[in-house]
């Protein structure tokens, strides 16, 4: 009885490598892979803690990976911080919001994690690490500790300082998710994508703002004809919130020009 | 990987040496959760007076059958019985383990996870039984650092835990 027993089981399990083993995926050579905060958002089979420079490099250094996506905040003193959450007690050993807090502070605060990375400011990105590849960064615009929007001009021109504005052998995308924000970013010369969450959105923007590099639209919120339609006029799209095997595949038969995953492995492996 | 193999060396070891004492060995169907993916596989179990030495293999779910990628993960260990009762044994034990996944199909370069972890297995019924364990420690993940062009590891902490049905004899 146990060996018939082990006989199915061993017979299922061929089956079901021989079913799905040998599945090819369908060819997506065109859509880029970034990963989202570092190699992925809340993911829990991540090393490293999501906006911090060890997982920035982690995915980076992964062989299929076309670039990074981070969170960005403005710090009190004008320099730009890397982390995701409005307040840093939720994820670090300090308290407050970024925009309120000075780079002294910022400097010591470190993740409650396994390997206790610190916050890390996004000028010590070690470009060489970038090299052929895109960072995409998501400018964060409002400061939810005294309820003020940041000031445009001084993230702008933290950027320009730290020569990102013409960056040489990397591509530097810029994600705004204020529509105010579009134009300053434009008129200094940064691709500019905005964040968007319906094609009325994308109408509104393509009249107002010519010049924009591109749209970032959630996943769960555009299909594949919406993508063409983006695309049609000549502009990016990017799509977010890409996790699970089922989801990454259904954004990429979507055929955006990038997705920014949760689950850098995954969709690695349905590119490859 | 030199753990792995002592700690194999060592149950092979043990597991023969104790053949000719009361041995009662098990093959248990479970299904299980970790870090790097759920999994289902075999896990079978040699046990010689209170000493239990196990070898488990399992296949990643997201990865082998829902990814078309094939993704197996190894393991062997070790388990105390510490309390032996009708329908009721529990075991501390020690595990470890080694799994490998291609990322980028025919690259060379496979992704690699040894994970060395310590728990508990508990045993409900008796020829037939439910079984489940729980484990956690030390994750070690290489990947392949294409910026440098080699292997780097990093440690994490990791864990496993586990449900099945065992038939024993």
């Amino acid at each position: 009885m146990v060996q018939s027993a082990c006989n199915m089981g061993g017979k299922l399990v061929f089956l079901l490598l021989l079913c799905f083993g040998c599945s090819k995926s369908k060819s997506y050579e065109t859509v880029r892979i970034y990963g989202h905060a570092g190699t992925g958002l809340e993911n829990v089979a991540s090393v490293y803690h999501d906006n911090t420079l060890e997982a920035v490099y982690l995915a980076l250094s992964m062989q299929g990976c076309d670039g990074v996506e981070v969170d960005v905040h403005l710090s009190a003193d004008g320099d730009l911080w890397l982390y995701h959450d409005s307040k840093l007690e939720s994820e670090t050993n300090l308290s407050g919001c970024i925009p309120e807090a000075y780079s002294e502070v910022l400097k010591t605060g470190k993740y409650s994690t396994f390997h206790q990375e610190k916050i890390a400011r996004l000028a010590e990105i070690d470009t060489n690490h970038l090299q052929g590849k895109e960072l995409v960064l998501d400018l964060r615009h409002y400061n939810e500790c005294i309820g003020e929007f940041v000031n445009v001009n001084q993230i702008i021109d933290r950027l320009v300082d730290i020569g990102y504005s013409s960056a040489h052998g990397f591509t530097v995308l810029v994600n705004v998710s204020r529509n105010q924000w579009v134009q300053p970013f434009i008129d200094a010369g940064f691709h500019t994508v905005l964040s968007i969450y319906s094609m009325s959105e994308f109408s509104y923007a393509e009249n107002i703002y010519p010049g924009i590099y591109g749209y970032i639209m959630k996943n769960s919120d555009v299909t594949r004809e919406n993508v063409n339609a983006i695309q049609q006029n000549g502009k990016k799209l990017f799509i977010f919130e890409v996790r699970s095997p089922k989801m990454t595949r259904e954004a990429f038969k979507k055929s955006p020009d990038g997705i920014l995953s949760d689950d850098l492995r995954t969709a690695i492996i349905e590119k490859y | 990987m030199r753990a792995l193999l002592l700690i194999l060396f060592s149950s092979c070891t043990l597991a023969c040496s104790c053949q000719i004492e009361n041995t009662k060995n098990a093959l248990a169907l479970r299904a299980s959760v970790a870090k790097t993916d759920y999994f289902s596989g075999f896990e079978f179990t040699h046990r010689c007076s209170k000493n239990i030495f196990i070898g488990q293999f399992d296949v990643g779910y997201s990865r082998t059958v829902l990814q078309g990628r094939f993704f197996p993960r190894f393991g062997v260990g070790y388990g105390y019985l510490l309390i032996n009762r009708p329908f009721f044994r529990f075991s501390p034990l020690i595990t470890t383990s080694y799994s490998s996944l291609s990322t980028v199909s025919n690259s060379g370069h496979p992704d690699r996870w040894s994970e060395t972890y310590v728990g508990y297995k508990l045993t409900l019924g008796n020829r037939w039984s439910f079984v489940h364990s729980a484990t956690c420690g030390l994750f070690q993940e290489m990947t392949y650092d294409t910026f440098r062009g080699k292997y780097s590891g990093v440690s994490s902490f990791g864990f496993y835990g586990s449900i099945g049905v065992q038939y024993g004899w």
